[in-house]
């Protein structure tokens, strides 16, 4: 009993520092466009040690579980990267193929269940984001699903895609969605004030 | 359960985004249609002709 709990606890806590790493590398990479929009970004308030600290935040995670958040990490940077698919980055290769590639080495390296269900949570949780950031993220910008695709659209989306990775993993789910949902809860705490 | 919900959840994002999609064509065809009648009405109602240009009574 007493293990269960451990090993929930130990999860939950990995889900959490890598929601960090990945916050803390999207602000990194997203300093200027909130800038110009206003909104708080952590790379604004930790300067350019932002970035050690995300590194940071997903080594401790990895150590934790790396069979948790190691899929979760690489699901998010393919899903951030498959929202840029036409830019060519300093690799040489477009968005999208960076994001297939990181896609499949994450199936090599952890399995299609992992990944499949890392994929499918991650892509359903960028689809609430937008969601919810539809009125402050910039028009111009046309990253924002929601904006794209419409508010409704993108809200049964994002239930859909929400039950199919419950479906994908039902034993991991229920961990990986409480710890999300704190990380995220804590955020927009956090930003209330943008 | 899960399955019947993702296929309920499914069946609404799909009758939502059809419903959405041929109420705006419909929308825009009636606009067609109306749109002219009531610029022309409102014109008429200003003592003028959309159309011909010529006022119909002076104000």
């Amino acid at each position: 009993m007493s293990f269960a709990i451990f090993e929930t606890a130990s999860t939950m806590i990995a889900v959490i520092l890598c929601s960090i790493a990945v916050k803390l590398i999207d602000d990194f990479l997203d300093k200027e466009i909130d800038a110009c929009a206003d909104c708080k970004n952590f790379a604004n308030l930790l300067g350019s040690g932002v970035i050690v600290y995300g590194m940071l935040s997903l080594s401790l995670a990895a150590s934790i579980n790396a069979a948790v958040s190691l899929p979760l990490f690489l699901a998010s940077y393919s899903i951030g990267m498959f929202n840029d698919f036409k830019k060519t980055f300093i690799s040489g290769l477009s968005g999208m193929h960076e994001s297939l590639l990181i896609f499949f080495l994450g199936v090599i390296l952890h399995g299609w269940h992992s990944m499949l269900f890392s994929l499918v949570f991650i892509f359903s949780i960028q689809l609430f984001d937008d969601y919810l950031d539809i009125n402050t993220d910039q028009p111009a910008s046309c990253r924002n699903i929601a904006q794209r695709i419409g508010k409704i659209e993108c809200l049964l989306l994002a239930i859909i895609t929400l039950l199919i990775s419950w479906q994908t993993n039902e034993h991991l789910f229920p961990v990986v969605f409480l710890s999300t949902a704190i990380f995220y809860s804590s955020l927009l705490y956090y930003q209330k004030g943008r | 359960m899960l399955l019947i919900l993702t296929l309920m959840f499914s069946t609404l994002l799909i009758g939502y985004y059809w419903g959405k999609h041929d109420g705006r064509a419909e929308g825009y065809k009636r606009a067609a249609a109306d749109i002219p009648i009531l610029l022309r009405e409102n014109s008429l109602e200003q003592g003028h002709c959309l159309l011909c240009k010529s006022r119909m009574f002076d104000a």
